[in-house]
């Protein structure tokens, strides 16, 4: 058996069980990197050159926007002001 | 499956001028001075929390935030072993490519990239390319996967060593 | 199957498991340039051809510039935390 899809899928399957069991979001967006690589592996074992290129060139995007989502997150968690009290209320 | 010692004196070869190629060119244009980007910054200063020495640190995070020398051994080794003598050249255009899309200035990796190429045509004759891909991954595990604190003081002692911190 | 891609292999599957074990996350981002390192080695090997290069060196910048940018928002929340 060659090597390739072999550490590709004990990434994938290890990524997964990360995924599920770490509660932290930035450790699960770790975890997903850790997924992604191994996927990337296994699309290129199957000679699906075109396909890796384009996944490879596509995840630090899709990465970088759950970053910037949880970043606000954090920013709306963190401020002591309350949102809701400024805001007219229309239906009590 | 059957091992000859000969195969194992190439890879060992192989390790020791990647290991030497890219911690030198690395150490000499600045890594472990200071820290390029905010990342690198967060590395360093965990490491040390954690027991290990700094300008280490910033070197080791400076690896993981951009394609520096040791990325530019690699590919040159990758294309060396695919194409020929061109395929260096290519790699560092690549690796060039790559260091301003990790806003870096990028000459550590460029010249990393054109020693490396330079160093495998020399050595090609007794060694193929393949032995020195085996031999950068093997480098990288040694300083990023085996053990970080006692890594990090190695490479402070060669920075102080080399009077660049 | 050579020496090389053994030995790659090896390293990876170690590196893997330390990933998965360890609870701090800047070790883990370190634990992970290495097994990029390893992937990108062992695609070139199994792909002798210029196209698999181009394929490790996309996956390789793609992967550095992910690691990158986890690496500035860890920053990022460490400073924030920091503050108050």
């Amino acid at each position: 058996m060659e090597l390739l899809p072999l550490v590709s899928i004990f990434c994938i399957v290890m990524g997964c069980i990360g995924v599920i069991l770490n509660t932290d979001y930035l450790d699960k967006i770790i975890m997903l990197e850790f997924l992604t690589g191994g996927l990337i592996g296994l699309i290129v074992s199957f000679y699906y050159l075109d396909v890796a290129i384009l996944t490879s060139i596509m995840e630090p995007v899709s990465t970088i926007i759950l970053l910037l989502g949880s970043l606000k997150y954090i920013y709306i968690k963190r401020s002591k002001r309350r949102y809701s009290s400024k805001l007219p209320i229309l239906v009590k | 499956m059957e091992v000859s010692w000969v195969e194992l004196l190439k890879l060992l070869i192989g390790t020791v001028v990647c290991w030497i190629n890219f911690v030198l060119v690395d150490t000499y244009f600045g890594l472990p001075k200071k820290p390029g980007v905010l990342g690198a910054e967060v590395i360093g200063k965990t490491l040390e929390k954690l027991g290990g020495n700094i300008n280490g640190g910033y070197f080791m995070g400076n690896i993981v935030c951009s394609p520096d020398a040791s990325a530019g051994t690699l590919m040159a080794s990758i294309f060396y072993y695919l194409i020929g003598f061109k395929g260096g050249l290519v790699a560092t255009l690549l690796i060039f490519i790559g260091n301003r899309l990790c806003n870096d200035p990028g000459y550590a990796g460029t010249f990393g990239a054109l020693s490396a190429t330079v160093i495998i045509h020399l050595l090609s004759g007794f060694i193929e390319p393949k032995y020195f891909i085996g031999g950068m991954v093997v480098a990288i595990f040694t300083i990023q996967g085996l053990y970080h604190v006692g890594a990090s003081k190695v490479l402070g002692y060669i920075g102080k060593k080399l009077g660049m911190i | 199957m050579d020496i090389v891609m053994l030995l790659i292999g090896v390293i990876s599957f170690v590196v893997g498991f330390r990933i998965f074990l360890t609870k701090n996350k800047v070790q883990r981002l370190l634990y992970i340039c290495c097994l990029n390192f390893a992937i990108a080695a062992l695609i070139a090997l199994y792909i002798k051809s210029p196209m698999g290069g181009v394929v490790a060196a996309a996956y390789f910048v793609g992967s550095t510039l992910s690691s990158n940018a986890i690496a500035h928002t860890l920053g990022k929340i460490q400073k924030l935390e920091g503050k108050e």
